[in-house]
């Protein structure tokens, strides 16, 4: 009788702890329908290579990254604005 | 304008500098001309870089498709990243906005160190940045303290703040020959730690350690991991942006933190009783 009797204590089990689980996720997910934001992890990392660009600026000079770095490299800042 | 004013510490460091937004050049030239800008801001109309850099600020666009149907969340981010009044219209200026933040690189284009905030009107100064690359920066006032095991140099990053500056105290310690202090994950001696009381409007961050040294103690057959030559220890600081700090700081002049630095010193035969030294830096505050 063991073998039958555990299979239903199984399926007890699952309906009453993991299908609230499932249930509970699924609706906090809804609820924030968004992704948490981590901007520590967005665009290049510590030791790996930033993208090079080529941009004018104010003067109306034509800049690249590797025109833009110094002996010891360069500090590059982005911001909003400068308009509003 | 903070990067302005650091133009010369940056270039004695060896460090170009240019600052990327979407705002058209002429945009940016009438900036530069109102504030006296000499470094390179570049214009970025189409945030191409923006987007290249993986920073374009998604939670503008966001905002803008949903509308009034923001869900709590999604208020919570646009707080956070676009308008800390949830303003629809600045949404819709911040669209092909990055993220603040800044990349320091190296000479071939590496990024060294990178300062994002999770709040769009924070900032970590020009200044503090250079200082956790291990520089140094001029025309601050610094504090001599000298004990029977150490010399000491406290100073400020930015010896002049303003709300959402992330910035830095700085301790440059110097043991006194023969001497050691114990560095963080030493056991059986007390590890060399600094508490600041904060007044408020300012919060106290996470302080940076430089790599420690193993020290062989033969009779003991120990190794603990010490500073014994020169070090610096940098602790963060943010001055708090929420519009209700930026008006209380309106009516303050200066804000001054009280530390507390606590070490233990031994040199090659005695051990010397743990040791707090009280500190003091006064930041003047200026609103922009």
């Amino acid at each position: 009788m063991r073998p039958c009797y555990r299979v239903p204590v199984l399926a007890l089990l699952f309906t009453i702890l993991i299908i609230p689980v499932m249930t509970m996720t699924q609706t906090a997910s809804m609820q924030s329908g968004r992704a948490p934001i981590d901007v520590s992890r967005l665009g290049p990392q510590v030791g790996e290579r930033v993208p090079d660009f080529s941009l004018t600026d104010q003067f109306g000079k034509l800049w690249t990254l590797s025109s833009i770095t110094g002996e010891q490299g360069a500090i590059i800042v982005f911001y909003r604005s400068a308009d509003w | 304008m903070e990067l302005q004013r650091r133009l010369a510490d940056l270039k004695s460091a060896g460090f170009g500098v240019a600052a990327i937004s979407y705002d058209r050049p002429e945009i940016l030239a009438a900036f530069s001309r109102q504030h006296g800008i000499t470094f390179p801001l570049l214009s970025d109309t189409a945030s191409a870089t923006i987007r290249a850099y993986g920073i374009l600020n998604t939670v503008a666009s966001d905002a803008i498709a949903a509308g009034d149907a923001a869900g709590p969340s999604l208020d919570e981010d646009i707080k956070k990243f676009v308008a800390v009044n949830g303003s629809r219209k600045v949404a819709a200026l911040a669209a092909g906005t990055p993220f603040p933040g800044t990349f320091t690189i190296d000479r071939e284009g590496r990024v060294t160190s990178r300062h994002f905030e999770e709040f769009y009107r924070e900032r970590t100064t020009i200044a503090s940045i250079l200082v956790r690359l291990g520089g140094q920066v001029g025309t601050v006032a610094a504090k001599q303290i000298t004990t029977d095991h150490l010399a000491i140099t406290a100073y400020a990053a930015d010896a002049t703040v303003a709300a959402g500056q992330r910035t830095a105290l700085v301790l440059r310690v110097t043991p006194r020959p023969g001497m050691h202090v114990y560095a963080p994950g030493a056991t059986g001696y007390r590890s060399i730690a600094l508490t600041i009381t904060a007044p408020p409007l300012v919060r106290v961050g996470p302080m940076q350690f430089p790599a420690s040294e193993i020290y062989f103690f033969e009779p003991l057959n120990e190794r603990v991991p010490v500073y014994q030559k020169p070090f610096e220890l940098v602790q963060d600081l943010v001055i708090d942006a929420t519009p209700q700090a930026e008006a209380a700081l309106r009516d303050i002049k200066t804000l001054k933190l009280e530390g507390s630095l606590e070490y233990q010193a031994c040199d090659d035969r005695i051990c010397f009783n743990p040791v707090a030294v009280p500190l003091t830096w006064t930041l003047n505050v200026t609103s922009h």
